[in-house]
């Protein structure tokens, strides 16, 4: 039973983290329409820049402030020239930085080379007990997940919101009607990549360990159909795709010593979403959680001059 | 020198001169017309005043500020609105919202204001939701405002750009055929509307359209165009009666 509890606790973290980086998908991709694929290279920034600075000492908040910051600072640089390309363009050169930064990584020793960062300080140092430990992070990383959520809520339900989504749908009407259509795309792709960063750096203090491996393309794809399949214009929606696709993930995963699958667990689950988010994007594309069109009573209480 | 004054513009695409070396002087207050063929280089001077292209040579002058080469949503910002001349929607925004976007003076459209300053913004958002509503009830299409513009007949979708027009508060509406493929009826309709949006605001129209009849019957100053250049300028009778007018209508 502890052992199960364990299990269902550390399931917890791991989806909360990566309804995260959903919700840094549904605020570029879903609200805004920016096709940022390469969005695994800021959460490796953030693990990366995490497990440097706790090694070297710092604690656990000052390399957390550390993995933000730089993190939203190569978001907006990244995001300065690539922001003039359109659509496609735009999704292969993120898709392309994000290879480039990893096979850097990969490549140069003192960035960790192949065998990566390991034995990463954790936040909680004096928690010595497995569970407790989990039920912090627990804690920590659903405190990240909340914050972000009121961040993108606060933008979407606002004017600024209201923006986004003409840009998502006419940049042209957008820029138009006088809105700086690149000064939002590169706001919301700093602020997305601040999510996805932070996201990386709770990872890695929780895993202990930092290595490219687990920042290949194919967690940008797996984030990608997590916020299809929930909904990618909504809050709720990032939650429930993560949800989603790690639950199944890991149920093939336990699965596998009862039954006999032919393929390995892993690559089965992506066979298995592959085939779901193709049947969602032709039948349901904005997801399980659609966005629902605002609703104006009215008269608002103050008369019109 | 009028509202918008333009000084010897030209846009060439490769070795096709759109617009060549234009001079045009549109008064403020005033409804002028803009006609020609189709492909004499109407929409793509609109598109070098409204900032969508950049002239190769020439000043584009508005208010005595010359605003050339300035990108499109600064020259919103400057007081000009323009319409395309296919209607313009966010599908999965409301009419209401779609009518919204085009209020001029809203802070919530600031990253940090929609954050710090929300009772402020939704002060506003309030105010401006009411004059939006009043508008798309003026326009009989009130039922709409909650609905997706998707669901807008073509004549509606007209309407739409009049309600955006009216909410941008715009001193200069260059108007991209915005009669255009509804019947003859709403056809006239939609230009009194513009009409009154000029002698209540006293805004400026400057308005491309191909319903001559319309068109003549209400402006007071008719630019003809082209192959990119300027034909003929008048009264709508001296251009009704200019020869040269008729043999680039009707390519004689």
């Amino acid at each position: 039973m502890y052992e199960f509890i364990t299990f269902l606790g550390d399931a917890a973290v791991i989806i909360l983290i990566f309804a995260t980086l959903s919700l840094s998908v549904n605020l570029q991709y879903g609200s805004t329409g920016i096709f940022n694929f390469g969005i695994v290279a800021f959460f490796m920034i953030g693990a990366y820049t995490l497990s440097f600075l706790e090694l070297a000492g710092f604690p656990f908040t000052l390399a957390l402030a550390a993995a933000i910051a730089l993190s939203g600072v190569a978001g907006l640089l990244i995001s300065l020239p690539a922001l003039n390309l359109r659509g496609d363009f735009l999704s292969l050169a993120t898709f392309m930085f994000a290879e480039i930064i990893r096979l850097l990584v990969l490549n140069v020793p003192s960035l960790g080379g192949a065998v990566g960062i390991a034995r990463v300080p954790s936040a909680f140092q004096a928690i010595k007990v497995y569970s407790d430990l989990v039920a912090a992070n627990i804690v920590l990383s659903l405190a990240v997940f909340l914050v972000f959520c009121v961040v993108y809520w606060a933008m979407i339900s606002s004017p600024y919101g209201r923006v986004l989504k003409c840009i998502r749908e006419n940049e042209m009407l957008a820029e138009s009607l006088g809105k700086n259509t690149f000064r939002y795309k590169a706001q919301v792709f700093a602020i997305g990549s601040v999510m996805a960063g932070t996201a990386g750096a709770v990872y890695s203090q929780y895993l202990g360990f930092a290595g490219t491996e687990l920042f290949t393309y194919s967690v940008t794809f797996m984030v990608y159909i997590m916020s299809i399949i929930g909904g990618s214009t909504t809050l709720l929606g990032a939650l429930l795709g993560s949800f989603i696709y790690l639950s199944i993930q890991d149920f093939l995963r336990i699965a596998k010593n009862w039954v006999t699958i032919p393929v390995d667990p892993n690559n089965l689950a992506f066979i298995l979403f592959g085939f779901a988010t193709m049947l969602i994007l032709y039948y349901r594309p904005e997801g399980i959680i659609r966005e629902k069109l605002r609703q104006v009573k009215y008269p608002h209480g103050n008369p019109t001059p | 020198m009028g509202i918008l004054h333009l000084k010897g513009v030209s846009k060439s695409f490769g070795g096709l001169a759109a617009v060549n070396d234009l001079a045009i002087d549109v008064n403020e207050g005033s409804m002028c017309g803009l006609i020609g063929p189709n492909g004499s280089g109407k929409t793509t001077l609109f598109n070098v005043i409204s900032g969508f292209h950049k002239p190769d040579r020439g000043h584009v002058i508005f208010k005595g500020k010359d605003i050339t080469g300035l990108p499109a949503h600064e020259i919103f910002q400057q007081g000009i609105y323009r319409s395309f001349q296919s209607p313009q929607i966010v599908p999965r925004l409301s009419v209401l919202e779609n009518v919204l976007l085009a209020s001029r003076g809203q802070a919530g459209e600031g990253l940090l204001p929609a954050f710090l300053k929300r009772k402020e913004w939704q002060e506003t958002e309030s105010r401006f939701t009411d004059r939006a509503y009043e508008n798309l009830k003026f326009l009989g299409m009130e039922k709409a405002a909650n609905e997706s513009p998707g669901t807008l007949s073509g004549g509606q979708l007209k309407l739409l750009e009049v309600a955006r027009a009216l909410m941008s508060d715009a001193e200069l509406l260059l108007l991209d055929e915005p009669a255009a493929g509804v019947n003859p009826t709403l056809a006239a309709n939609i230009l009194d509307l513009f009409e009154h949006v000029r002698k209540e605001r006293g805004a400026t129209l400057f308005i491309i359209e191909h319903k001559m009849d319309l068109l003549l019957r209400r402006v007071g100053h008719v630019f003809v165009m082209n192959k990119g250049s300027l034909l003929f300028q008048g009264s709508p009778r001296e251009v009704a009666k200019e020869q040269s007018v008729v043999e680039a209508y009707l390519g004689v």
